[in-house]
């Protein structure tokens, strides 16, 4: 049977929602950045004797854990029951993505254990040329955007590769790692792989399906590579069990990682599906700034180097986050958002995806509505509460067995930098509340 | 089918699994649960992040 094409031209988003669509992802773009950045500080425990596998290992863990309560918190399971009938093909892009966010994160944590965080951060971060590329390519992101648009994008994007030069240069020559070109290749290839992790995003959210519905199923790919690796890896059931055995006062740590990854992961999918990989991923990237932030002023990292070191780092920094605002600052037009509406046309024939379903999640309205099915009760299930609680009491456990790592911390800066990331989170929430309902 | 929300879960995700059926939903029926792999398979979109996710193995298994 031939699925007749949606039409999602006609008629169109109006350019006032559009405009604050865009806003919202905007903000998203930037609250993602705050809390992606402050997520990989954890990862900092590396350095005190645990294998980079075992710390990814409970990451994801806690990501998982977060991945299924907060949506259960936030919009109830019954909505994601409502995606997965609406586009179940969908489960197969999401597990393909968590795969390939579980290998980029096992390879930074080899990263930052040979070149540290602050120059591991923004060489992973070239993924957003990688994200441009593929949006223009499969997604017809920033097609018949116009030569300023275009020249903003491409102008920005070798703003952010100079910038990423300066601070492997800088890596190379200055860091004490034993490996540095090591840890140069494992930055790098992370990059590519989460770079090409938005393909799936973005195929998700052009298609109409929500973040929070998406991140469910994406969970279950990372978290079966995650396990599949640090068993082969980590020499067998028996050996990873006494890992963890030994990591035990540090899991609480490893698995907040996780959690606050989860909450700037969430506002990285709202921004890939407001303003698309192209712009979103440059904006979210703005975690290199806060991943210096939290190691230089945290973690004392680069403490006694040269000064023209810091210039160094702080210049490319700097040049990189140039480069991701003109990136942000290259509205969407009218015709380039058509061109998504084609994109998103083509998805729905292909896989026969309802177009009231593809054109109310394309705008943030409400999905069931537009399908002309009976709106999902909104509120929660014993089931989205059995999650949360049990979520919940999995970390309260934890925090009674951890223990703080013995570390130098500059406590007053970690507080500061704790209250920006709240800050963030109100108003990115507020923000999403207001415009979609989390829709 | 059961009326249980983790039951009505598990048959969306069967239905990517099994032709049709008793409890399958039907909210797809234009596209057979076949026909939605034929399309999964021959779509670029699913190869070419699977190749990169074996690269990228190939890599973390380089260098660990």
């Amino acid at each position: 049977m031939e699925f007749s094409a949606p039409n999602l031209s006609s008629p169109s988003i109006e350019s006032a929602r559009l405009r604050k669509l865009q806003l919202v992802g905007v903000l998203c773009g930037f609250g993602a950045g705050a809390w992606l950045g402050a997520a990989e500080a954890p990862t900092k425990l590396v350095k005190l004797g645990i294998s980079p596998l075992v710390v990814s290992l409970l990451m994801v863990a806690g990501v998982f854990l977060a991945r299924w309560s907060l949506p259960a918190l936030i919009r109830g399971t019954g909505q994601m029951r409502a995606d997965i009938q609406q586009a179940p093909h969908l489960i197969v892009w999401g597990i393909l993505a968590g795969c390939l966010w579980a290998v980029a994160n096992t390879l930074t944590i080899f990263a930052i254990r040979d070149i540290g965080l602050s120059i591991a951060f923004p060489l992973w971060n070239v993924n957003s040329l990688l994200g441009i590329f593929w949006g223009y390519l499969l997604f017809n992101e920033l097609r018949d955007a116009g030569r300023i648009r275009w020249l903003t994008v491409l102008g920005g994007a070798l703003l952010m590769f100079a910038g990423a030069t300066i601070l492997a240069v800088a890596s190379s020559a200055q860091s004490p790692a034993e490996h540095p070109m090591r840890g140069i290749l494992a930055a790098l290839a992370a990059g590519v792989l989460w770079g090409t992790m938005y393909v799936p995003y973005r195929k998700a959210y052009l298609t109409g399906m929500n973040p929070m519905s998406f991140i469910a199923f994406f969970t279950i790919g990372e978290l079966g590579m995650m396990a599949t690796l640090a068993l082969a890896y980590g020499g067998g059931p028996v050996a990873l069990w006494g890992q963890l055995a030994e990591a035990k006062e540090v899991l609480f740590w490893l698995m907040l990682g996780g959690f606050v990854w989860v909450i700037g992961d969430l506002f990285q999918q709202y921004a890939a599906k407001y303003i698309g990989i192209s712009r979103g991923i440059p904006l979210s990237n703005t975690n290199q700034l806060w991943g210096l932030l939290w190691g230089i002023l945290v973690f004392g990292e680069l403490h006694g180097r040269s000064a023209s070191l810091y210039a160094q780092v702080i210049g490319g920094s700097l040049l990189m986050a140039a480069g991701a605002g003109a990136i942000a600052l290259s509205r969407v037009t009218g015709n380039e958002h058509a061109r998504w509406k084609q994109a998103a046309e083509r998805e729905g024939r292909r896989y026969g995806v309802d177009p009231g379903y593809v054109k109310a999640g394309l705008s943030g309205n409400d999905v069931q509505n537009a399908v002309g099915q009976p709106a999902v009760r909104s509120g929660r299930s014993w089931l989205d509460w059995l999650l949360v609680i049990a979520a919940t009491a999995i970390f309260f456990t934890l925090a009674a067995l951890a223990r703080a790592p013995s570390m130098a911390l500059n406590w007053p800066a970690l507080v500061t930098l704790s209250i920006a990331m709240l800050i963030f989170l109100f108003a990115c929430g507020l923000a999403l509340w207001r415009v979609t309902h989390f829709n | 089918m059961l009326d249980l929300p983790g039951a009505k879960l598990c048959s969306h995700v069967m239905a990517l699994t099994q032709k049709g059926g008793p409890g399958v939903p039907d909210h797809n029926s234009v596209h057979p649960s076949s026909a939605i792999w034929t399309q999964i398979l021959t779509d670029v979109h699913f190869w070419v992040p699977l190749i990169v996710l074996a690269a990228g193995l190939a890599v973390l298994h380089w260098i660990r």
